[in-house]
């Protein structure tokens, strides 16, 4: 009944928190310093050993992605077909057992407020049909589903300060075309694909692991819903 | 300390606690101290450490229950709120309530919510929330934690929690009126 009230409660929880932490961390003139004894208590608390705050191991590496679109222009009864033409660069720091994961770039438009280019899924694999649609101020959510039970989501968010995690090993980044570049990661049996644009970050979350080919298709497919 | 080992002994789960501790951990050092530092706490300084050894305490008792979907912001929102509940709990900011009366239904109260109308305000109302309520509502309605776990995770009475949902309702609902 008010399953859909609750789902955007959800959501305003979180935001208004995140917004109520970045405010107080913005002012917050406190350094991280700590004692020698605190980094003691922590390595015995999370079991390894921290010597400060700067992580064992960092390599920094970038990779240049540039995801490219056919763009179509708007007529009356065509779908806008999402396009990028930046190149963004991907910033991967290895730790010895994860993957931090950031989007970064001059030009990245990090949206606050409602999205305002709501992406529609035209392509999904044969056998799926959407079975929930959810569309609120600050995300877009997909649900498909075949006659086996088989989910497929696909999720747009905006993006913020996008940073994710990935251990290491259950990660990889596809890259195909020798130009798109998306990562995958598996998370309790559902594969997770995640890549970025200017505005947006997408996730689509499957049952089943998809071939390269069928998220090309996937990912071509993605446009302006009118 | 053989427990905590033992806790994390499993490799996915370590390699969680590794990164919220090398990506969040000065940030819950800072806001540990900011907080206490505001509240009056002279000996903030050290009395952070021990909320934030505590609060990892806690995140490795709960890594289960930590969206590692989330964004970087979301994710850290998570875990100051855990900061936030540990560093009440060493000011003895845990005062009882009285009961309460008159209880919300779920209905009554996303009926008297009315989210769909009024997204942000109810974004700005809960922002103005004290911490105790709006903690306990974020870890009840969107981890479905139950209160037995609640009342763990925040270190008090199973009652206490009840209470605190409820009264983080009704303040909710009053904020949202007075804005009108």
């Amino acid at each position: 009944m008010y399953t859909a009230d609750k789902e955007l409660f959800q959501e305003a929880l979180l935001e208004a928190l995140v917004k109520k932490y970045d405010r107080e961390l913005a002012v917050c003139t406190e350094s991280a310093v700590c004692t020698d004894a605190h980094y003691q208590a922590m390595s015995r608390i999370i079991g390894v050993n921290v010597t400060g705050h700067t992580g064992r191991k960092r390599i920094s590496r970038r990779a240049v992605v540039a995801i490219i679109l056919a763009a179509a222009l708007l007529l009356s009864g065509c779908a806008i077909y999402v396009y990028r033409n930046k190149i963004w660069d991907f910033v991967e720091r290895f730790y010895e057992k994860h993957i931090a994961v950031s989007v970064e770039g001059n030009d990245l438009q990090r949206t606050s407020g409602a999205i305002t280019e709501v992406y529609a899924l035209t392509y999904v694999p044969e056998g799926y049909v959407m079975t929930e649609e959810q569309i609120i101020p600050i995300s877009v959510l997909y649900k498909f589903e075949n006659d086996g039970g088989r989910l497929i989501m696909f999720k747009q968010k905006r993006l913020d300060t996008s940073q994710f995690y990935l251990d290491v090993q259950n990660q990889a980044a596809i890259v195909f075309d020798d130009e798109h570049k998306i990562y995958y990661r598996k998370v309790n049996n559902t594969h997770h694909y995640i890549w970025c644009d200017e505005k947006y970050a997408m996730t689509i979350k499957s049952d089943v692991e998809l071939s390269e080919d069928v998220l090309l298709l996937m990912l071509q497919g993605i446009t302006v819903k009118q | 300390m053989l427990s905590f080992l033992l806790s994390i002994a499993d490799e996915g789960r370590q390699a969680q606690i590794e990164y919220l501790y090398y990506t969040y951990h000065d940030d819950m050092m800072r806001f540990a101290k900011y907080r206490l530092r505001l509240c009056g706490d002279f000996n903030y300084d050290m009395d952070a450490q021990d909320v934030v050894q505590n609060a990892f305490v806690k995140i490795t008792k709960y890594t289960h229950a930590v969206d590692f979907t989330l964004s970087y912001n979301e994710l850290r929102a998570y875990v100051l709120t855990i900061v936030t509940n540990e560093a009440n709990n060493l000011l003895k900011e845990n005062k009882t309530y009285e009961e309460l009366d008159d209880c919300l239904t779920e209905e009554a109260f996303f009926e008297a919510l009315r989210i769909k109308d009024r997204y942000y305000e109810v974004i700005e109302a809960i922002e103005s929330l004290d911490d105790r309520y709006s903690i306990a509502l974020l870890y009840r309605y969107r981890e479905n934690m139950s209160i037995k776990e609640l009342a763990a995770l925040l270190g008090i009475a199973e009652k206490s929690v009840y209470t605190r949902i409820e009264r983080g309702r009704k303040l909710l609902l009053k904020s949202l009126e007075k804005e009108k």
